[in-house]
């Protein structure tokens, strides 16, 4: 049997999140050819640990949210872009395993020697406006003189361009800095939203997507070439199982039956922006989807962007 | 040389000096500004952040050359000056082995970091070549300490008076 | 169980022969990483350090090291003391009383407690030399009474267990209220039995009782500090800064009482004092830096796994293995700095804890009062270096024999709160 390290900085208490890699890595152990040496909530490597640690051949698989690395690893900023995450997340097939996104990721990441084995079958839900009675968004013209705690690169520019401040401060003072009104709100996904209490100092969510994210199962190029057939068939098998129910465990079924119906317990007001507002937002986000382009190049950038539409091939 | 090293020693210690000072003026002004104007900046929390690995490694060896870490010197004081020496000996050499470890594979962190263009996922986007590279200069800076540290010990040169930790 | 045992031995070897605790953390944690992993540890000793450091959450340890030596500078904390030893003359040990007291309030602003400690000890310590406390009550009532932090609200450690545990972190703050009151009041009542039986370890203050006069003219001498815990607290409590930043406001604050106030820094002096505070916060933070190192040596060995799991095997009665489970953090936490603590053995011990019938909001509640001791137990116990680094004049060795018996009223308060859960939950209950 060949021992694989792996990680994720995910607790599993973060449950909608870690179902998929929980589940992927107990498969995996179960396998004759691989055993698994799986280390969670960051025991091992913290977030920004990760990906460094992969390429120096320290650990084999990781578990990453792209948004932690969109900017070192550039294509995986698909997966966050405002004006398309909501079409991607609806349709769930554009970014599986297999499909001409999935492929177009993939050879970006091989140009730096990095594999992508699954993207949990889809993103996750995206990251919505959740804000405080002082300070509620309610509407687009609402975010105008609000601050606004956002971590993306992506979300910022869009809060900035809406006329909001986006504020960075850390995770962990989160909770207070709500309840003080240091900050007006926070975009963020509901996972975040439940897996810090954060529901009991807010009081509105607007669902306006202002960026998403995934969770992808990563590896290097090398080190999967250099895999055995029956090691890499039990990797595979373990991922397409992640890939079934990873992102779908999440989106429909704990979020749905769990997660949104504390949120309502809590007695939040949740707001659905009006199709002018999705149109809105997408004319605003024109200009992160450019600067994205720009980065990946445009013939990936724009290819990547129609395939996540659905207007590509 | 020993002069030219201890030049680097205080001017790195030097730097922390302002590090702490722009930490003060930089995180009063982001949170005025965020709260007064609602306009905090996109740095200060990123910058800030990295200096606190400048703080903890960049003074090490200026700490080290006083002989000022915290240390429990309770059973080693019981021994006599060649055990004294002896052990200095060791000490530094475990230094060595531990700083220069951390010096070439904080190196290796900081290259591939600049080779693959790795940067913070935020609107500032810092290249992580930059907090990454205080790694190798400070703990190289401290493997050189420590290996003066252990010439010393062998050829009975006093080590410069410990000063101790607030009277600088 | 060799190796671990082994890197154990070098741990404490190392630190028995004068090496550096940074040293002793990082190499023996190395040589760990290296026997169980090879030369792949060779990676994981730079990312660790550099991992454990980057949060933004330790800046309020330096801030917090400067803000305690700029008022070292001034009259502010002989004033604060002059004051509180006029008023607390006719109670013996007062000083170090007030001084539990002090770290007591500043918990209610920081939610660290070595900020805590570097804070309160810059200032009290000093204070109760002069004035003849023995050192062992000068160390130990700041060392200890530090960790007070972590258990009043604001609390990272609380924050993070919410996190792992999904327990409200509104309910834990309000759970933590409670239990920091009573080990305040538990750590006072031990102070004071204590200088009773031992009157050398706390002069009496000699001449006559002050004039009422006297008294509130001290009061005057006060209002400095009063000032600064207004803009600290004020500062989080109206939402201008968080708990982290409100530090470099108490630098500026401290900065502008000393060049403003009292017109005491030359330029000289304001340098001296930079200087030092970079040092000492240098000095405190490779040590953060380097347990982290041996911490995931042990973490990847899944030491505190192994030991949390051989707890929840046991068929012994609910007290006996929450007694046990006690005493094992107790130990984990002599090892494993308080983050990781919650971190891994949360997952663990958890289920055990809900099987055997208790409230997870509870186990976070004696979970953190367990870290109170975690915190000032060597090897790793930051408070203890965070103490020797603001007060240098106080001997390493001084500062661990001092926590000793404050450890065991914490463990004593402790095990009322973990056999009585009921006292725990009374105060979320209400709300
Ligand atoms: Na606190
Ligand atoms: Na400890």
């Amino acid at each position: 049997e060949t021992t694989l390290t792996g990680v994720s900085y995910l607790p599993p208490s973060y449950k909608a999140l870690s179902y998929g890699s929980a589940g992927f890595v107990e498969r995996l152990n179960e396998s004759d050819a691989v055993s698994v040496d799986y280390y969670d909530s960051g025991k091992l490597l913290k977030a920004d640990e990760q990906l460094p640690a992969l390429r120096a051949g320290t650990i084999d698989f990781m578990f990453h949210t792209t948004s932690y690395v969109t900017r070192s690893i550039p294509i995986l900023g698909i997966t966050g872009l405002p004006g398309v995450v909501e079409a991607l997340y609806e349709n769930p097939g554009r970014i599986a395993k297999g499909s001409p996104l999935f492929e177009l990721i993939n050879e970006e990441l091989a140009k730096e020697d990095l594999y992508m084995a699954s993207m949990m079958g889809n993103i996750l839900e995206p990251e919505y406006l959740w804000s405080t009675e002082g300070g509620a968004v309610r509407s687009i013209g609402d975010m105008e003189g609000k601050k606004i705690r956002v971590v993306s690169f992506e979300a910022t520019k869009v809060a900035e361009d809406f006329g909001a401040a986006a504020v960075r401060i850390p995770s962990s003072e989160l909770y207070l800095a709500l309840q003080r009104g240091t900050v007006d709100a926070a975009v963020a996904n509901i996972s975040t939203v439940i897996g810090r209490s954060l529901q009991e100092q807010l009081d509105v969510v607007y669902k306006l997507p202002m960026t998403a994210y995934g969770i992808g199962l990563f590896t290097t190029t090398q080190r999967w070439e250099r895999l055995g057939d029956a090691e890499k068939a039990a990797f595979d098998e373990a991922a397409a199982w992640f890939e079934e129910n990873g992102a779908a465990q999440a989106n429909d079924t704990i979020y749905v039956d769990e997660y949104w119906p504390m949120i309502e317990e809590a007695g939040l007001e949740v707001v659905e922006p009006s199709e002018e507002e999705l149109a809105r937002l997408d004319e605003v986000a024109q200009a992160v989807r450019d600067a994205w382009i720009e980065e990946v190049g445009a013939e990936v950038g724009e290819r990547a962007i129609a395939l996540a539409l659905g207007n590509g091939s | 040389m020993r002069k030219i090293f201890e030049g680097l020693e205080r001017l790195s210690r030097g730097g922390g000096e302002i590090v702490l000072a722009f930490m003060v003026v930089t995180i009063c002004y982001d949170a005025i500004m965020r709260y007064l104007f609602t306009a905090p900046t996109s740095w200060s929390l990123e910058i800030n952040t990295f200096l606190i690995i400048y703080v903890a490694i960049m003074t090490a060896a200026d700490v080290q050359r006083t002989d000022s870490h915290i240390r429990i010197s309770f059973f080693s004081d019981m021994m006599g000056k060649g055990g004294q020496r002896a052990t200095r000996v060791v000490i530094g050499l475990f230094g060595v082995a531990f700083s220069g470890i951390m010096a070439w594979r904080g190196y290796l962190m900081a290259f591939q970091a600049w080779d693959y263009g790795e940067r913070v996922s935020s609107s500032f986007g810092t290249p992580m070549v930059f907090p990454y590279a205080m790694i190798p200069i400070g703990f190289g800076l401290l493997a050189v300490r420590f290996a003066l540290n252990v010439l010393d010990a062998i050829t009975g040169r006093n080590q410069d008076d410990r000063e101790d930790l607030q009277n600088v | 169980m060799l190796e671990p045992i082994s890197v154990v031995v070098v741990l404490l070897g190392l630190i028995g022969a004068g090496a550096p605790i940074f040293l002793a953390l990082g190499a023996s944690g190395l040589l760990g990483l290296y026997m169980a992993r090879g030369s792949i540890a060779f990676f994981f000793a730079p990312t660790s350090f550099f991992g454990q450091l980057n949060s933004f959450e330790l800046i309020a340890l330096p801030l917090f090291i400067l803000m305690g030596n700029i008022l070292g500078a001034t009259p502010v904390g002989r004033n604060l003391f002059h004051a509180a030893s006029l008023w607390l003359q006719w109670l013996r040990g007062g000083l170090a009383i007030a001084t539990v007291g002090a770290s007591a309030i500043f918990g209610a602003v920081s939610g660290v407690s070595v900020a805590g400690v570097a804070a309160v000890g810059a200032i009290a310590v000093p204070q109760m030399l002069e004035r003849g406390y023995s050192r062992t009550l000068a160390a130990g009532s700041v060392a200890s009474s530090g960790a007070l932090a972590m258990l009043i609200p604001p609390s990272v450690p609380f924050i993070i267990y919410g996190a792992v545990s999904g327990v409200s972190v509104g309910a834990l703050f309000i759970g933590g209220i409670l239990p920091g009151f009573v080990l305040a009041l538990a750590l006072s009542l031990y102070i004071y039995i204590r200088v009773r039986r031992n009157p050398d370890e706390a002069p009496a203050q000699d001449g006559p009782a002050p004039s009422t006069g006297e008294k509130v003219r001290a009061l005057g001498g006060v209002w400095h500090a009063l000032l600064l815990v207004f803009i600290v607290l004020g500062a989080i409590y109206a939402g201008i800064a968080t708990p982290s930043e409100a530090a470099a406001f108490g630098a500026a604050g401290a900065m502008f009482i000393a060049a403003v106030v009292f017109r005491c820094l030359s330029w000289a002096q304001a340098r001296e004092i930079f200087v030092s505070s970079i040092r000492v916060s240098g000095a405190i933070m490779l040590i953060i830096g380097c347990a982290k190192i041996f911490g995931d040596y042990l973490n990847l060995v899944r030491v505190p796994e192994t030991v949390s799991a051989a707890l929840t095997a046991t068929d012994l009665p609910a007290w006996a293995i929450l007694t046990l489970i006690m005493i094992a953090l107790v130990l984990l936490g002599m090892l494993v700095d308080a983050v990781s603590l919650i971190v891994v053995t949360t997952p663990i011990l958890l289920p055990l804890i809900q099987t055997l019938g208790y409230d997870p909001l509870w186990f976070g509640i004696v979970l953190v009062m367990n870290l109170e001791i975690a915190v000032v137990t060597p090897p790793v116990g930051l408070n203890l270096y965070a103490l020797k680094g603001v007060c240098p004049q106080l001997e390493i060795e001084d500062i661990i024999r001092s926590v000793v018996p404050f450890v065991f009223v914490q463990f004593f308060v402790l095990m009322i709160f973990v056999l009585f859960p009921g006292i725990s939950l009374w105060l979320p209950g209400l709300l």
